[in-house]
């Protein structure tokens, strides 16, 4: 019951934002850096600003930004009502 | 439905992957990933950009359906909103697009929102799992509790400005064996 043959849009990349506190940034750099064993998480490198990490060997990118989430964008994740 | 997430926020922790070509492992796979940080990082909300926002608390109890009863979280990665259209409550997803599919969009009737939702997130699944839009001109049909419940899928235009083709669920509901009146 799947098409294969529709034209799909072109695929994004994936993108998810944990929105935290600032002062709990210091934490995410070091949950990142000592990866999760569990997961297969391994840290690549990484400084204040980002990290690159891998999952299963599949590369992540994660950023650290002190500033809150766009409030346009917020809502629109909320409500993202566009008719 | 959602509730509205925590907006009062002042940092981002943003992560990202390449989709890849297998769908459902790579939204399982990040999906693993943000539980893990989120439950070692305080996280008012958690962003599936750029539809869908949930609270972390949300995120968990979808989380936890998924590995206790095997439900795909497709509500943490794919957005409803419903909108009035000529009198008729019309439910349009958002993310799927996102993922290279088709979004949904039908109506929903008061007497059969829960049934007919039920089938849209089961549609929404199967596109993801199979990496494929669901076909032009399809059908299938559901049971629920007390109900049959049909629907016909086409491609159509949506009804969103600068959007590209969608899937349109028309839906029938069979009453003790009798089509309802006004379902469609």
């Amino acid at each position: 019951m799947t098409d294969p043959e529709a034209v799909a849009p072109e695929p994004r990349r994936l993108r998810v934002i944990l929105l935290t506190d600032a002062i709990h940034l210091d934490l995410a750099r070091e949950v990142v850096r000592a990866g999760d064993p569990g997961l297969a998480m391994d840290f690549v490198s990484g400084d204040a600003d980002g990290a690159s990490f891998t999952v299963n060997d599949v590369p992540h990118q994660v950023q650290y930004l002190a500033r809150p989430l766009n409030e346009d964008t917020l809502w629109r994740a909320i409500f993202p009502n566009v008719i | 439905m959602r509730s509205e997430p925590h907006p009062n926020h002042d940092a981002m922790v943003i992560i990202e992957r390449d989709l890849g070509d297998h769908k459902l492992p790579a939204l399982l796979a990040l999906t693993d990933v943000i539980h893990a940080l989120a439950r070692k990082i305080p996280a008012h909300a958690i962003v599936w950009s750029p539809f869908a926002a949930s609270p972390v608390t949300f995120f968990n109890e979808r989380y936890e359906a998924l590995y206790a009863g095997g439900k795909l979280p497709v509500s943490l990665w794919i957005q409803f909103a419903e909108v009035p259209v000529d009198g008729k409550r019309m439910i349009l997803t958002f993310g799927l697009e996102e993922l290279g599919l088709y979004e949904l969009e039908f109506e929903v009737t008061n007497d059969h929102f829960a049934l007919q939702m039920t089938v849209a997130d089961i549609l929404m699944s199967r596109m993801i799992a199979r990496n494929e839009i669901i076909k032009d001109n399809s059908s299938d049909r559901f049971s629920g509790v007390s109900h049959e419940i049909s629907v016909k899928i086409s491609h159509r235009s949506s009804l969103r400005k600068k959007w590209g083709p969608v899937c349109f669920l028309d839906f029938t509901v069979d009453q003790g064996g009798q089509p309802a009146k006004g379902v469609h």
